[in-house]
């Protein structure tokens, strides 16, 4: 088979080069540009094949590379890859690749160490969703933390102090009660295996408080209702390309580490409060689209947005909660649908985002009021961001429909009135994403005192190339079904297995 | 003929991509592609529907594209071929050809004319979507996109407000229906295991005994269905009460209120009830729902465009009310009475929105009809168009409207639908008013043009005028007796029984059913209507004063005006607000979040106190705690 350490080359190329990028003071803005441009094709290029070496018709890991690394605690370093992983590594390779190549058209200071932290965080990233030793795992999903604060912390907007320290004590705090759930996983079970922890037998009272620990740590960083409130503060403060990350890839973790950890790990606990959890996440479907309609910032309203298009991602996480021994198809087709909606959310809302940034490059606000008629001069871009707008609102035949249906339809699996309040969403995305597209697309400017201006070519480029992608899943996503079909009925079958 | 009916639904589409990389300023190469894909279609369409017919072809229904294909489900795009999905494609490509034609000449002085075949190319393609699928999925993608398009072509103009508002508005309110349509789909997919309809039907009656729970009520399993999926035809086809979007759409240019906002897309509901009529007919509950809906629109929409002055919303409610008989037809298990006047429907209303475009070019945008007038000496071709068109609206014997709209009425009364048939018969007075209204009042009285010397538009408005009234006059009675005798659709509508029984019966045959109209209530009302314009409208010798409380609720539109312009708009801010500033901002972010932080401020400089730096504090601290800790020790040994 597959002998080369390709996860492992995955994660240290960029965050070296990374690493010598924040530490060269001196290196040129075009040396550096070029430079991240041709890592994170490299990346593309090893995570595409890494997909085509996947086998998709296996279920167990595949890439294995187990090391040991604390001899005596029994830490390994273990990598190692599933579906869901391989999805999750190409929408960052894919991301990150944009990042780069939009990164010319922004200008920041020290542009050589802004983009370093952005590879830094790829390789992290890629880290996080391959690592199956839970300590290696937490090491990458806490220092996910720091490259993204420095970004937001030095290149950011006016407010960014009360942003970074708020975002950073935010997911801290989640992150440390994981801690804990997870050292004392590991003595229970003598080993720091993510797969070790499966086979453990938990009492109900130690299942309730590790789901806890888990459901505010992944909980936060997802973020689900009522722990949501550092998002749309982190990213009004955001330089352009540090939203996109945050919103396309860095809120994924939160879901990985859900399907990951919780759904077998605290699956009786799970199914005791799946009632509760599934409620959480209809209010931030609901409750947060009614709040992204009331938003007169750009940013902050697809912020909001995208917490309840997360909102899908849980819900259908906790429904396999639900339907665990009543309707096991309609359970896959929910955890399906949430994996999707992760991949699908992680293209919109990255378009979205580069969208507003090249608003705001023209005009220098990013407020409702201030920007009206973008349509008059800068066609072609508005007729991207109406589409992009539209698949936030999950129109069908975007990527944005399909988790969204698939979702539901597992949720009228369980019970209607959960389907109906989930699909209420249709109208209510709708209504905040159009408002979007009317008040800034559309309307009469004769002044253009902004200053729009058509886009560049390789904003050209970013955004055609996420239509080409978001319209691809969205007509015949069925590739990605494969890569995820196998993982996600192995997991299901054996969580429902260890039930019984 | 597989391929065919690929080539079909995909030469629109081809028309789309190949119009996006054409340059705006060659305006002939993009009429060019624009005209020719759709006429491609039509062809494709009438050749697959006399092939159907001459080699007796049975149904055909096959997957095309693979969405997903996974271990426990799959889901695909595919074809469905009968006698319906054909007879509907040749409509909607007819009329789409047309209008594409008639754009010609409507558009030319537009800026972005490319722009606008895109949007009306895409939309037949994703009309054909609809039309031609053989599954819920495939369909609810492309009711999804017929209403992108329309709310792109609502917004074509897209500096004006006004336009701009409508068109979300538009979408919104489709949104709601869709829904319903959502669920439908999805209640189907998780119950069946597979949305295609033939699988559908076949496992129909395993799963009509089956009940679902909600809040401790059980309902039936397929009523449920039935009735979700109805809601989204509600909102698409303009029923009470998701009708208000409708009116409003015709900020968009007038050839699209033809094509889809008269002839094609609000019609899509009516096809999508009668494509799943095998359901539909063992849902009885939901039929009669169906039933009451359809006529109350038919009866109180109708009203309204009574007290309308604008030409398209007089026109927009009647297209409304129109559809309301539809209904009615689908709720009384009359699947292909409904097909019919939809059909007929089709060609004479967007002949009537043509001549209103006409009308409306000549006039320089004035679509009030209190101030155009004596149009007939000027343009002698769009006025006998339009009398053609009203004659077959009002169901005058002989045209195609008389036909459609006549049996449907009659076969409500045979079969003892007492309160809706009355609601239909009184519509049948309100629209002979409302047709008269606008054809005496823009074709007689006062010339109110500036230039005398105005003269007929363009040969390529006048040409799609004179093809649409052929079907508008002669097309019903040409397939009256092969679809009432049930030989056009066959089996591809349920309930066959029902309406051969009536024919059997009470039509006998298209001359019989002519004779007797004239001895019917129908024909008597009509009449009374017809002389009762003539003095009100025409001779203007006699005035009647509508009584005011009714002239309120009528102009506001039943308070629907009111509802999603003011009500609605106003309370979403209101409440949207509300949470954002209360429970985002003062609860979680300020009341906890900061207030934690602050708590945190507070403790750390209280216990900051204590670290002073100062040698003599730590050492007396030290000493004392010394002493403490020595006397402590003390006492209990």
């Amino acid at each position: 088979m597959f002998n080369f350490p390709i996860l492992s080359l995955l994660i240290w190329i960029p965050i070296l080069v990374g690493l010598f990028l924040v530490i060269s003071n001196n290196l040129s803005n075009k040396l550096s540009e070029y430079l991240t441009l041709i890592i994170t094709f490299l990346v593309l290029l090893l995570s595409l094949s890494l997909t085509n070496n996947y086998d998709q018709s296996l279920s167990q890991l595949q890439f294995i590379e187990r090391i040991e690394w604390i001899n005596g605690l029994n830490i390994f370093y273990y990598l190692a890859a599933d579906g869901i992983s391989v999805s999750l590594i190409l929408l960052t390779a894919f991301i990150n690749f944009l990042i780069a190549i939009y990164a010319s058209s922004e200008t920041y200071k020290n542009k050589s160490a802004y983009l370093g932290y952005f590879l830094i965080l790829e390789g992290l990233l890629m880290g996080t969703f391959t690592a199956f030793d839970s300590i290696l795992f937490y090491i990458f999903f806490e220092s996910l933390l720091i490259p993204l604060f420095l970004i937001i912390g030095i290149w950011g907007g006016k407010n960014r102090k009360y942003a970074t320290i708020k975002f950073f004590l935010y997911t801290l705090f989640g992150s440390v009660l994981m801690l804990i759930a997870i050292i004392y996983l590991s003595t229970l079970a003598g080993s720091f295996a993510i797969r070790d922890f499966y086979l453990l037998n938990l009492s109900f009272e130690e299942e309730l408080f590790i789901l806890l620990a888990f459901l505010i740590g992944f909980g936060i960083k997802i973020p689900m209702w009522p722990v949501h409130t550092w998002l749309p503060d982190a990213h009004v403060e955001a330089p352009t390309s540090g939203s996109v990350i945050l919103a396309s890839v860095l809120l994924k973790v939160g879901g990985y580490g859900m399907i990951r950890f919780m759904l077998p790990i605290t699956t009786e606990a799970g199914i005791f409060l799946s009632e509760y959890m599934i409620y959480l996440s209809l209010i931030a479907i609901i409750y947060i689209s009614f709040v992204a309609y009331a938003q007169t910032d750009m940013k902050k309203l697809i912020a909001y947005s995208s917490v309840a298009h997360m909102g899908f991602v849980t819900l259908g996480i906790f429904l396999v909660f639900h339907l665990l021994g009543n309707n096991l198809n309609a359970a896959v087709i929910g955890l399906e649908g949430a994996i999707i909606q992760m991949i699908s959310h992680g293209l919109i809302s990255a378009a979205l985002f580069f969208c507003i940034g090249i608003i705001y490059k023209h005009s220098k606000s990013r407020l409702l009021k201030d920007n009206y008629g973008v349509v008059t001069f800068m066609p072609l871009f508005s007729f991207l961001m109406l589409f992009f707008l539209m698949a936030n609102s999950g129109l069908p035949g975007t990527s944005g429909f399909v988790g969204e249906f698939l979702v539901i339809t597992s949720a009228l699996g369980s019970n209607i009135i959960i389907g109906f309040l989930a699909a209420i969403s249709l109208l209510l995305s709708a209504s905040y994403s159009l408002k979007l597209g009317k008040n800034v697309l559309f309307g009469e400017n004769t002044q253009n005192i902004q200053g729009y201006k058509e886009c560049t070519i390789n904003e050209k480029f970013v955004l055609g190339v996420l239509v080409i992608f978001i319209l691809y899943l969205g007509l015949t996503p069925d590739y990605l079904f494969k890569i995820i079909d196998h993982t996600t009925i192995n997991l299901i079958d054996s969580i429902n297995l260890g039930r019984t | 003929m597989i391929y065919l009916a690929l080539i079909l639904l995909l030469a629109p589409l081809v028309g789309t991509l190949l119009l996006l990389y054409t340059q705006n300023n060659s305006k002939r190469l993009s009429i060019f592609i624009s005209n020719s894909s759709i006429l491609i279609s039509f062809f494709v369409s009438i050749y697959l529907l006399f092939l159907y017919f001459s080699c007796n072809y049975l149904p055909v229904s096959q997957d095309v594209l693979v969405f997903a294909d996974t271990k426990l489900y799959s889901l695909s795009f595919g074809l469905y071929i009968d006698s319906l999905s054909l007879v509907m494609s040749t409509v909607v490509t007819s009329v789409s050809f047309l209008v594409h034609y008639y754009s010609i000449s409507y558009m030319k002085d537009e800026s972005s004319f490319n722009r606008f075949f895109i949007y009306t190319n895409f939309f037949t393609f994703s009309m054909l979507l609809i039309v031609l699928s053989n599954n819920f999925f495939q369909l609810f993608i492309g009711w999804e996109l017929v209403g992108l398009s329309s709310y792109l072509l609502i917004g074509f103009w897209t500096s004006k407000e006004s336009a701009i508002k409508a068109n979300y508005k538009a979408f919104l309110v489709n949104r709601v229906g869709d829904i319903g349509l959502l669920l439908g789909l999805c209640l189907v997919f998780v119950t069946y295991g597979t949305t295609n309809y033939t699988e559908v039907f076949n496992l129909k009656d395993t799963i009509n005994n089956s009940e679902l729970d909600i809040f401790g009520t059980s309902f039936n399993l397929l009523s449920s269905i039935c009735l979700l999926l109805f809601v989204g035809a509600m909102a698409k086809s303009a029923q009470v009460p998701l009708h208000f979007w409708l009116p409003d759409s015709m900020e968009g240019p007038t050839p699209i209120s033809a094509l889809i906002h008269a002839a094609t897309m609000v019609t899509a509901g009516i096809y999508m009830v009668a494509r799943l009529s095998p359901l539909y007919v063992l849902a009885e509950d939901v039929s009669i729902f169906i039933l009451y809906v359809g006529s109350v629109t038919a009866f109180f929409l109708g009203l309204v465009s009574l007290v309308q002055n604008d030409i398209k919303r007089i026109i927009a409610y009647s297209t409304i009310s129109q559809l309301g008989y539809m209904t009615a037809a689908l709720g009384a298990s009359l699947y292909s009475l409904a097909i019919f006047h939809l059909i007929t429907h089709a060609f004479f209303k967007a002949l009537l929105f043509l001549c209103a475009g006409s009308i409306i070019i000549k006039c320089h945008h004035e679509q009030d009809i209190r101030k155009i007038g004596g149009l007939r000496k000027f343009m002698p071709i769009t006025y006998l168009a339009f009398l053609y068109a009203s004659l077959s609206l009002i169901g005058f014997p002989l045209t195609s409207g008389f036909y459609s709209k006549e049996v449907i009425i009659d076969a409500i009364g045979y079969y003892n639908h007492t309160i809706p048939y009355t609601m239909l018969l009184a519509g049948i007075f309100i629209t002979t008013l409302y047709t008269s209204k606008i054809f005496f009042k823009v074709f007689f009285g006062e010339c109110t043009l500036h230039d005398r010397n105005e003269k007929e538009n363009d040969k390529e408005m006048l040409v799609p005028l004179f093809i649409l009234t052929a079907p508008s006059v002669f097309l019903g009675l040409f397939i009256f007796d092969s679809l009432l005798s049930g030989t056009l659709f066959g089996a591809s509508l349920m309930s066959n029984t029902v309406v051969l029984d009536f024919y059997n019966n009470y039509v006998i045959n298209s001359l019989y059913f002519f004779l007797h109209s004239f001895m019917t209530i129908n024909f008597f009302i009509l009449l009374i209507a017809l002389i009762f314009s003539y003095y009100y409208y025409y001779k203007k010798s006699f005035n009647i004063s509508i009584p005011n409380i009714l002239s309120t609720i009528l102009k506001n539109e039943y308070g629907f005006n009111n509802l999603s312009t003011k009500f609605i708009p106003k309370f979403q801010n209101l409440l949207t607000k509300y949470l954002w500033k209360n429970i985002d901002i003062l609860t979680i972010d300020n009341g906890i979040i900061n207030n934690t932080s602050l708590m945190f401020d507070k403790i750390s400089n209280t216990v900051r106190k204590f670290q002073t730096g100062y040698i003599y504090h730590y050492s007396l601290t030290i000493i004392s705690a010394l002493i403490l800790a020595l006397l402590i020790i003390r006492i209990r040994y």
